[in-house]
Protein backbone atom coordinates (compact mmCIF):
# COMPACT_ATOMS: atom_id res chain seq x y z
CA UNK A 1 0.00 0.00 0.00
CA UNK A 2 1.56 3.51 -1.04
CA UNK A 3 0.35 6.54 0.54
CA UNK A 4 -1.47 7.74 -2.55
CA UNK A 5 -4.03 4.86 -1.71
CA UNK A 6 -4.94 7.03 1.79
CA UNK A 7 -7.01 9.18 -1.06
CA UNK A 8 -9.14 6.51 -1.86
CA UNK A 9 -10.21 6.36 1.85
CA UNK A 10 -13.06 8.48 1.99
CA UNK A 11 -13.23 9.15 5.35
CA UNK A 12 -10.07 10.61 5.04
CA UNK A 13 -8.97 13.82 3.83
CA UNK A 14 -5.49 14.89 1.92
CA UNK A 15 -4.56 18.49 3.43
CA UNK A 16 -1.22 18.81 1.25
CA UNK A 17 -2.48 17.62 -2.40
CA UNK A 18 0.69 19.66 -3.74
CA UNK A 19 3.24 16.84 -1.74
CA UNK A 20 4.13 13.60 -3.65
CA UNK A 21 2.28 11.04 -2.22
CA UNK A 22 4.54 8.28 -3.90
CA UNK A 23 5.78 6.61 -0.96
CA UNK A 24 5.34 3.40 0.15
CA UNK A 25 3.47 2.76 3.59
CA UNK A 26 5.73 0.62 5.72
CA UNK A 27 3.97 0.42 8.83
CA UNK A 28 0.89 2.48 11.09
CA UNK A 29 2.02 4.00 14.27
CA UNK A 30 -0.63 6.27 16.58
CA UNK A 31 0.91 8.03 19.56
CA UNK A 32 0.02 11.58 20.78
CA UNK A 33 3.42 11.81 22.67
CA UNK A 34 6.61 12.82 20.50
CA UNK A 35 9.39 10.71 22.56
CA UNK A 36 7.10 7.48 22.58
CA UNK A 37 6.81 8.20 19.01
CA UNK A 38 10.93 8.48 18.81
CA UNK A 39 11.59 5.73 20.89
CA UNK A 40 8.82 3.35 19.10
CA UNK A 41 8.59 3.78 15.45
CA UNK A 42 11.10 1.76 14.32
CA UNK A 43 10.64 1.70 10.62
CA UNK A 44 11.14 3.88 8.13
CA UNK A 45 7.96 4.80 5.59
CA UNK A 46 5.45 4.69 9.04
CA UNK A 47 2.25 6.88 8.75
CA UNK A 48 1.54 8.22 12.25
CA UNK A 49 -1.57 8.75 13.72
CA UNK A 50 -2.17 11.64 16.13
CA UNK A 51 -3.95 14.18 17.75
CA UNK A 52 -1.30 16.38 18.56
CA UNK A 53 -1.56 19.53 16.28
CA UNK A 54 2.45 21.17 16.74
CA UNK A 55 5.16 21.75 14.36
CA UNK A 56 7.11 19.48 16.49
CA UNK A 57 5.38 16.63 14.72
CA UNK A 58 7.05 17.44 11.29
CA UNK A 59 10.49 17.46 12.81
CA UNK A 60 9.66 14.29 13.85
CA UNK A 61 8.27 13.34 11.02
CA UNK A 62 11.30 14.06 8.78
CA UNK A 63 13.86 13.00 11.57
CA UNK A 64 12.26 9.54 11.63
CA UNK A 65 11.47 9.58 7.27
CA UNK A 66 7.57 9.26 8.03
CA UNK A 67 5.37 8.48 4.87
CA UNK A 68 2.68 10.86 6.25
CA UNK A 69 0.61 12.01 9.24
CA UNK A 70 -2.73 11.27 9.54
CA UNK A 71 -4.38 13.71 12.09
CA UNK A 72 -7.27 12.21 13.86
CA UNK A 73 -10.28 13.05 15.94
CA UNK A 74 -10.98 15.85 14.23
CA UNK A 75 -8.32 18.21 14.69
CA UNK A 76 -6.92 20.42 11.96
CA UNK A 77 -3.26 20.88 11.41
CA UNK A 78 -2.53 24.93 12.26
CA UNK A 79 -1.30 27.09 9.23
CA UNK A 80 2.13 26.77 11.16
CA UNK A 81 2.08 23.02 11.11
CA UNK A 82 0.83 22.84 6.80
CA UNK A 83 3.42 25.45 6.09
CA UNK A 84 6.63 23.40 7.72
CA UNK A 85 4.90 20.16 6.35
CA UNK A 86 4.99 21.54 2.82
CA UNK A 87 8.50 22.99 3.67
CA UNK A 88 10.28 18.99 4.70
CA UNK A 89 7.69 17.55 2.02
CA UNK A 90 5.74 15.49 4.89
CA UNK A 91 2.14 14.30 3.30
CA UNK A 92 -0.40 15.23 5.80
CA UNK A 93 -3.84 14.06 5.94
CA UNK A 94 -7.06 14.61 8.11
CA UNK A 95 -10.01 12.74 9.03
CA UNK A 96 -13.35 13.13 11.78
CA UNK A 97 -12.63 9.16 13.03
CA UNK A 98 -10.43 8.06 16.10
CA UNK A 99 -6.81 6.88 15.66
CA UNK A 100 -8.03 3.52 16.30
CA UNK A 101 -11.03 3.66 13.72
CA UNK A 102 -8.88 4.91 11.55
CA UNK A 103 -6.18 1.65 11.73
CA UNK A 104 -9.18 -0.32 10.84
CA UNK A 105 -10.16 1.09 8.18
CA UNK A 106 -7.19 1.47 6.85
CA UNK A 107 -6.26 -2.04 7.31
CA UNK A 108 -9.40 -3.69 6.13
CA UNK A 109 -8.58 -1.04 2.95
CA UNK A 110 -5.17 -2.62 2.62
CA UNK A 111 -6.86 -6.36 2.94
CA UNK A 112 -8.70 -5.32 -0.60
CA UNK A 113 -5.75 -4.51 -2.17
CA UNK B 1 35.11 19.44 11.62
CA UNK B 2 33.48 21.44 14.78
CA UNK B 3 29.92 22.75 15.08
CA UNK B 4 28.26 25.02 17.47
CA UNK B 5 24.73 25.90 17.83
CA UNK B 6 22.66 28.13 20.15
CA UNK B 7 19.95 26.91 21.89
CA UNK B 8 16.70 29.22 23.02
CA UNK B 9 14.97 28.16 26.02
CA UNK B 10 11.22 27.68 25.72
CA UNK B 11 11.69 28.22 21.43
CA UNK B 12 9.77 25.03 20.22
CA UNK B 13 9.69 25.88 16.95
CA UNK B 14 13.24 25.99 16.46
CA UNK B 15 13.75 22.58 18.10
CA UNK B 16 14.47 19.93 15.82
CA UNK B 17 17.31 22.77 13.62
CA UNK B 18 20.06 20.73 15.14
CA UNK B 19 19.21 17.12 14.90
CA UNK B 20 17.95 17.99 11.47
CA UNK B 21 21.15 19.76 10.47
CA UNK B 22 23.15 16.50 11.83
CA UNK B 23 21.17 14.01 9.94
CA UNK B 24 21.73 16.08 6.80
CA UNK B 25 25.18 16.15 7.34
CA UNK B 26 25.33 12.35 8.17
CA UNK B 27 23.22 11.27 5.25
CA UNK B 28 25.74 13.61 2.67
CA UNK B 29 28.09 11.29 3.84
CA UNK B 30 26.58 7.80 3.43
CA UNK B 31 26.37 7.05 7.07
CA UNK B 32 24.78 3.78 7.41
CA UNK B 33 20.83 4.60 7.78
CA UNK B 34 20.32 2.70 11.05
CA UNK B 35 23.45 4.85 12.68
CA UNK B 36 21.82 8.15 11.39
CA UNK B 37 18.50 7.25 12.73
CA UNK B 38 19.86 6.73 16.38
CA UNK B 39 21.70 10.24 16.07
CA UNK B 40 18.45 11.48 14.56
CA UNK B 41 16.71 10.51 17.77
CA UNK B 42 19.25 10.78 20.24
CA UNK B 43 20.22 14.44 19.07
CA UNK B 44 16.32 15.57 18.69
CA UNK B 45 15.46 14.54 22.23
CA UNK B 46 18.89 15.71 23.70
CA UNK B 47 17.96 19.45 22.13
CA UNK B 48 13.83 19.26 23.34
CA UNK B 49 15.29 18.69 26.79
CA UNK B 50 17.62 21.74 26.81
CA UNK B 51 14.40 23.93 25.04
CA UNK B 52 11.81 22.91 27.63
CA UNK B 53 13.58 22.14 31.12
CA UNK B 54 16.85 24.91 30.82
CA UNK B 55 17.60 28.77 30.74
CA UNK B 56 19.28 28.25 27.46
CA UNK B 57 22.14 26.41 26.35
CA UNK B 58 24.11 25.44 23.32
CA UNK B 59 25.52 22.47 21.44
CA UNK B 60 29.02 21.05 20.49
CA UNK B 61 29.47 19.13 17.33
CA UNK B 62 32.51 17.27 17.09
CA UNK B 63 32.45 14.84 13.72
CA UNK B 64 35.15 12.95 12.38
CA UNK B 65 35.47 9.60 9.96
CA UNK B 66 35.50 7.65 13.00
CA UNK B 67 33.59 9.33 15.60
CA UNK B 68 30.62 11.76 16.00
CA UNK B 69 30.65 13.20 19.65
CA UNK B 70 27.56 15.68 20.90
CA UNK B 71 27.67 18.06 23.70
CA UNK B 72 25.05 20.08 25.22
CA UNK B 73 25.77 22.43 27.81
CA UNK B 74 23.04 24.45 29.72
CA UNK B 75 22.23 27.00 32.38
CA UNK B 76 19.89 25.65 35.22
CA UNK B 77 18.52 24.67 36.78
CA UNK B 78 19.48 20.69 36.33
CA UNK B 79 18.47 17.75 36.93
CA UNK B 80 17.55 17.07 40.64
CA UNK B 81 17.42 13.15 40.85
CA UNK B 82 19.32 12.17 37.40
CA UNK B 83 18.37 8.09 38.67
CA UNK B 84 14.96 9.10 38.58
CA UNK B 85 14.92 11.05 35.02
CA UNK B 86 16.66 8.00 33.75
CA UNK B 87 13.91 5.82 34.13
CA UNK B 88 11.38 5.56 31.53
CA UNK B 89 8.16 7.21 31.97
CA UNK B 90 9.66 9.60 34.80
CA UNK B 91 9.22 13.67 34.03
CA UNK B 92 9.07 16.89 35.41
CA UNK B 93 8.05 18.46 31.98
CA UNK B 94 5.46 21.97 32.08
CA UNK B 95 2.27 21.86 30.91
CA UNK B 96 3.20 24.10 28.07
CA UNK B 97 5.42 21.10 27.17
CA UNK B 98 2.95 18.69 27.77
CA UNK B 99 0.52 20.40 24.95
CA UNK B 100 3.32 20.46 22.66
CA UNK B 101 3.38 16.70 22.75
CA UNK B 102 6.40 16.27 25.16
CA UNK B 103 6.58 14.85 28.78
CA UNK B 104 6.38 11.31 28.29
CA UNK B 105 9.19 10.86 30.44
CA UNK B 106 11.33 9.09 27.69
CA UNK B 107 13.54 11.82 26.53
CA UNK B 108 17.33 10.86 28.39
CA UNK B 109 16.09 6.63 28.36
CA UNK B 110 15.63 7.40 24.46
CA UNK B 111 19.19 9.24 24.37
CA UNK B 112 21.08 6.60 26.18
CA UNK B 113 19.33 3.46 24.37
CA UNK B 114 20.37 5.45 20.71
CA UNK B 115 23.75 6.00 21.47
CA UNK B 116 27.20 4.22 22.25
CA UNK B 117 28.42 6.70 25.37
CA UNK B 118 26.60 8.64 27.64
CA UNK B 119 27.40 10.85 29.86
CA UNK B 120 25.41 13.37 32.08
CA UNK B 121 26.56 15.76 34.58
CA UNK B 122 23.94 17.82 36.22
CA UNK B 123 23.62 20.74 39.33
CA UNK B 124 21.84 23.47 40.23
CA UNK B 125 23.75 25.80 37.85
CA UNK B 126 23.30 23.57 34.64
CA UNK B 127 23.27 20.00 32.77
CA UNK B 128 26.43 18.84 30.52
CA UNK B 129 25.24 16.03 28.33
CA UNK B 130 27.67 13.73 26.54
CA UNK B 131 26.71 11.58 23.62
CA UNK B 132 29.24 9.63 21.69
CA UNK B 133 28.40 7.36 18.10
CA UNK B 134 31.07 5.48 16.66
CA UNK B 135 30.65 5.82 13.21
Amino acid sequence: MEVKDLLKIAKIRCITPEIPLGKPIANLYASDLLSWVMGHVREENTVLLTILNSVNIIAVAVLLDLAAVIFCDGVEPSEDVIAKAKMEKIPLFATDSSSAQTVKVIDRYESLL
Amino acid sequence: MTYTFEILPMNLEQAGYISSFVKRLLTDDNISKMIVRRVSIATYEAEINVVIHSYGGKCVIDYNQKQLKIVFSDTGPGIKNIDAAMSEGFSTASLFARENGFGAGMGLPNIRNSCDEFDIQSSDKGTILTIIFNL
